[in-house]
């Protein structure tokens, strides 16, 4: 494993911070809210494109609609000029990679300002391409006949951990039922309406044991951030918190090589980042969790160290992820109610800033110091984790 | 030009025994010459030690289920109307994993870890892929 002794902590900090309030845009291109959410991200800052050096966005998504080298087209359609540029695509998780990635390359003097943006019409936008993992080429030939979607993937995790830890549905539904609590608050949120453990257990079964609620919302939306140099930050309208800690971890594409469907890289990402942080799970209070599926949230919690093994059932039923619980999650309602577009992960680092403002839209916790988020990306594939704070 | 909807498989020239010797109702794995490892999917090279290639060795098609879902609404226009289907992670005895369907079995009876055997079907019209039943 690489050292992370070397890794700057609090070098950078996320000065400008912007999620786009659309949830339902048909007929808007994405390229409409990229421009949207890196204007009022830059705004937030107290920054223009002038100040930009630095552009981050992941390779497209066919709902994103770039057709190919968007970070490119992105950047020309918003007029950016930067000489750093990083389209690194790890799914959900990329927004966290990109901060990663920006704070070495600002560390490195390569770039001193850096927009980070995502927008995707996941909902609207015609897609081109259905529910499908991967292609039926290379190593897809042997899973896509099958018809594996992105929810069956996370469904044969869901079974798995049920059968070794006695997993409960209904304990997976209680993930769902605080995060609509959550969104009960947030005035943007995809859904507000109070929720219930026996609604969830009542929708539709799609692949079992996940039901219609046990999903995140699809929405079209955006969001973008700015980091820039610790330095710089003391000179912008709002300053905001410091990257302490990153790690990011690659798992598997196809399903059937992973080899323990209920540990995910997480296990390796947050190791990572609360080692660079030199912080341990005991010292965080909030958290964003990636909630593409309740089951994420289920096995990230474990996978981080905040619950220890097989135990994540009895933390949820306890009122774990609750206002009062050990560790409150997704506090502005998640992707389970507020806002899924195609990688929540932006959106989770957003609620992070936010978090620790004190201007979340959701719970705010009263001074949490810290904040843990972290991105899970594809299927179960790849993670990233970012602990942000003071520096 | 494959339409990004595809969900045949794009057999190239590693792949194309694999389908074949399942057209015949056999079911081959790859083995490293050189530990006598196992893998799936099929690759050109040993994952981990790309510096060797592996050899084709038939599996006895036992095996048990380590995970499965049963897919009650499909998203995808080429699978939906055949629901109920059974996505399953199973294990070989020979120590690789298969994406595969399980058939004939009652879905209550369905558990993890329970017993399996490969049985061949058409699971779309043309392509015959490993599906496995209860031993």
């Amino acid at each position: 494993m690489t050292s992370t002794h070397r890794f700057p902590r609090g070098s950078a900090c996320i000065v400008g911070a912007f999620e786009s309030p659309r949830r339902k845009a048909p007929g808007i291109h994405p390229y409409q809210i990229h421009a949207e959410v890196i204007a009022e991200a830059l705004s937030d800052a107290g920054l223009t494109v002038a100040d930009v050096d630095g552009f981050a966005t992941a390779a497209s998504f066919p709902s994103e609609a770039g057709w190919q080298m968007n970070a490119l087209e992105v950047a020309e359609y918003v007029g950016l000029r930067p000489g750093w540029i990083d389209s690194t695509d790890i799914g959900g998780a990329s927004t966290l990679s990109h901060v990663g990635h920006a704070m070495a390359a600002i560390a490195a003097g390569l770039c001193e300002v850096v927009v980070i943006s995502y927008a995707s019409s996941g909902r609207s936008w015609p897609l081109p391409a259905p529910d499908f993992n991967t292609g039926p080429t290379g190593p897809g030939q042997f899973e896509v006949p099958y018809g594996m979607s992105t929810i069956s993937a996370y469904a044969l995790a869901a079974t798995r951990y049920m059968h070794d830890f006695g997993l409960k549905p209904e304990e997976l539904a209680q993930i769902a039922v605080q995060a609509r609590t959550y969104a009960g608050r947030n005035p943007h949120a995809m859904y507000r309406d109070p929720l219930t453990v026996d609604a969830v257990l009542a929708s539709p079964m799609i692949s079992s044991p996940l039901h219609r609620l046990d999903c995140c919302v699809v929405s079209d939306s955006g969001g973008a951030i700015v980091v820039t140099s610790r330095e710089r930050a003391r000179d912008t309208r709002r300053s905001g918190p410091a990257v302490l800690g990153f790690g990011e971890a690659a798992g598997q594409m196809q399903m059937n090589q992973m080899v323990d469907m209920t540990t995910t890289a997480a296990a390796h990402s947050g190791r990572r980042a609360f080692a660079s942080a030199g912080l341990g799970p005991q010292d965080i209070r909030v958290a964003q969790i990636y909630d593409s599926f309740t089951i994420t949230v289920a096995l990230t919690l474990e996978a981080l160290g905040f619950v220890p093994r097989g135990e994540v059932g009895a933390f949820i039923a306890s009122g774990g992820i609750g206002p009062d619980g050990r560790l409150p999650i997704n506090t502005d309602g998640g992707g389970l109610s507020s806002n899924h577009s195609g990688r929540r992960g932006m959106y989770a680092v957003i609620e992070g800033v936010r978090q620790l403002r004190g201007e979340s839209p959701g719970f705010q916790l009263a001074s949490p110091e810290l904040c843990l988020v972290n991105g899970t990306g594809g299927w179960l594939s790849a993670t990233a984790t970012l602990i942000l704070g003071e520096a | 030009m494959i339409e990004m909807n595809a969900i045949l498989p794009v057999k190239d020239a590693l792949t194309t025994p694999w389908f074949e010797a399942a057209e015949q109702e056999r079911l081959l794995i790859q083995r490293d010459p050189t530990t006598g490892k196992v893998q799936m999917y099929p690759r050109a090279r040993i994952a981990g030690a790309p510096e060797r290639e592996p050899e084709w060795v038939q599996a006895s098609g036992r095996a048990t289920l380590y995970s499965f879902t049963v897919v009650q609404r499909s998203l995808h226009p080429q699978f939906a109307g055949l629901e109920p289907f059974v996505i399953a992670m199973v294990d070989l005895e020979e120590g690789a994993r298969l994406t595969s369907w399980i058939v004939d079995v009652p879905l209550e009876q369905l558990r993890c870890d329970m017993l399996l055997r490969v049985v061949f079907r058409e699971i779309h019209a043309g392509l015959t892929m490993p599906c496995f039943t209860g031993a």
